[in-house]
């Protein structure tokens, strides 16, 4: 038997499913809750109860949204003739964070693999090539991590886009900012040598 | 013996060859890596910071990495810990071709669904090593593919009997007269037709793709690709085996139902099972 009180351990235990958090730092964090004002407490009640609410999915991009269309789609001043592929909502917050890209996006929701048999209907390319239809596109930049997986759906979605006479790109990839040669591994290096362009 | 003692005992490194057959995000920074050792078969290990560390698992822990790797392992626990690696080969060419990556992503289900864990298959690695360099280096060959189903069937002892009938006996000498004999699936071994009567789960095939079949699984790794499919041995073998398979694993593997969604244009040299729209 616990020693806390009820509601206590029931927010203990809730806060335990969330990834990374172990009791410990559970009862930390209830404890915090249990101390803050009560609009504080409402505040974060709310916080966690309207992005179960509100969030969806924006019907063009696929990014998560709480309207539709999201954000960066109704923005006139962002280009429309660049589109960049991502793997999910995060490496989309990533590439914007970098405030370097000035199109639009399209969120895949995840990657072929056919080992955890993940096919191309698992994923949103179907909606991505019917955009590529209707919108005019110019150009497509495919910025899916460079794991396998993340190869693979490049891979598949080159051949596909390719057929419909769009320009295919792939974000670079190579040495990390702020890393060491000495220090990386030998597929690294010769995709860096591959990618080099001139100065 | 006091537990401070107990706790400074070390936890065993081992070291040995291993080819990464799957690999899953953890928590925030950790790979679920399943590795086929040389020296001692299916391990599943946790490397822990493998999604951030840039010096201990740098680029090495993705799908078909051939790895020198170093590993804890305390006895009773499943999950084994991934200490450190070398990368001796990635197969940079396979990653670089879908049909390929469909391939082999194939042939490491098959490992993975075959193997059992702890269970040292010398001869079953080395099949998977050379099977990944050929599809890497040489153009995609569906005879390729077959033999490598062919190989792991019998070295995992899932070996399909096709010397003689299974019920009444007679072998091929004595079966030679007649056009077709079948497959049952249920007994994994060849039925003539007599005997195939009133009996479920049979497939017809030729004599002469049943001894093909046994020929494949007794002969010498680097003589097998000498043999030849004609293409009626190739057809009845597609229809076959992934059957056979998934018969034994009590599954269809799910690399084949995800090549199944993909468009035909894309899978028409990927005739993996009757079942997908590849045309073969």
């Amino acid at each position: 038997m616990s020693a806390y009180a009820k509601p206590i351990n029931h927010l203990i235990e809730a806060l335990t499913r969330l990834p990374g958090i172990g009791k410990k730092t559970a009862s930390r964090l209830a404890f915090h809750i249990l101390r803050s004002s009560p609009s504080e407490a409402q505040d974060l009640a709310r916080a966690i109860w309207d992005v179960k609410e509100k969030i969806r999915l924006c019907s063009s991009c696929f990014n998560l949204t709480d309207e539709d269309p999201c954000l960066i789609c109704q923005d006139e001043r962002r280009s429309r003739e660049v589109l960049c592929v991502v793997e999910g909502p995060n490496d989309l917050i990533a590439i914007e964070n970098t405030g370097v890209f000035n199109g639009k996006y399209h969120v895949l929701h995840g990657t072929i693999s056919p080992l955890e048999g993940i096919g191309p209907d698992d994923l949103k390319i179907k909606e991505l090539l019917e955009r590529l239809q209707k919108e005019k596109i110019s150009e497509v930049i495919l910025a899916t991590n460079p794991t396998v997986e993340g190869g693979t759906t490049a891979l598949y979605l080159t051949d596909l886009i390719k057929s419909l006479h769009i320009k295919v790109t792939r974000i670079a990839y190579g040495i990390p900012m702020g890393s060491e040669i000495e220090y990386s591994d030998g597929m690294t290096l010769s995709k860096a040598l591959e990618g080099r362009r001139e100065i | 013996m006091g537990f401070g003692i107990l706790f400074l005992l070390p936890m065993p490194l081992f070291t040995t060859n291993a080819i990464v057959t799957r690999s899953l995000n953890y928590g925030e920074s950790d790979k679920i890596i399943t590795f086929f050792t040389k020296d001692f078969g299916k391990l599943k290990g946790i490397a822990k910071g493998a999604r951030r560390s840039r010096k201990r698992f740098q680029n090495a822990l993705g799908l078909f990495s051939h790895l020198r790797l170093i590993f804890f392992d305390k006895e009773g626990l499943g999950l084994v810990r991934a200490e450190g690696c070398d990368i001796l080969h990635s197969f940079p060419k396979i990653k670089e071709e879908f049909k390929k990556i469909v391939y082999g992503n194939y042939y490491l289900e098959l490992v993975n669904e075959m193997a059992g864990e702890r269970e040292a298959n010398r001869e079953a690695f080395e099949v998977l090593l050379s099977s990944l360099s050929s599809l890497e280096e040489a153009n995609l060959q569906e005879e390729q593919l077959r033999i490598f189903e062919i190989r792991m069937l019998s070295l995992f002892g899932y070996r399909p009997n096709m010397r003689r009938c299974n019920l009444c006996k007679r072998d091929w000498e004595d079966l030679k007269e007649i056009p077709v004999v079948f497959f049952s699936l249920e007994r994994g071994a060849l039925i003539c037709e007599q005997c195939s009567k009133m009996r479920n789960n049979l497939i017809p095939l030729s004599l002469g793709t049943a001894r093909l079949i046994e020929k494949i699984s007794q002969t010498e790794l680097s003589k097998v690709e000498r043999l030849r499919f004609t293409l009626q041995a190739l057809s009845e073998s597609r229809e076959l085996l992934p059957k056979f398979i998934s018969y034994q694993l009590g599954k269809e593997l799910k690399s084949l139902k995800a090549i199944n969604s993909i468009p035909i244009h894309l899978n028409s040299f990927i005739p993996l099972s009757p079942g997908g729209r590849g045309t073969g």
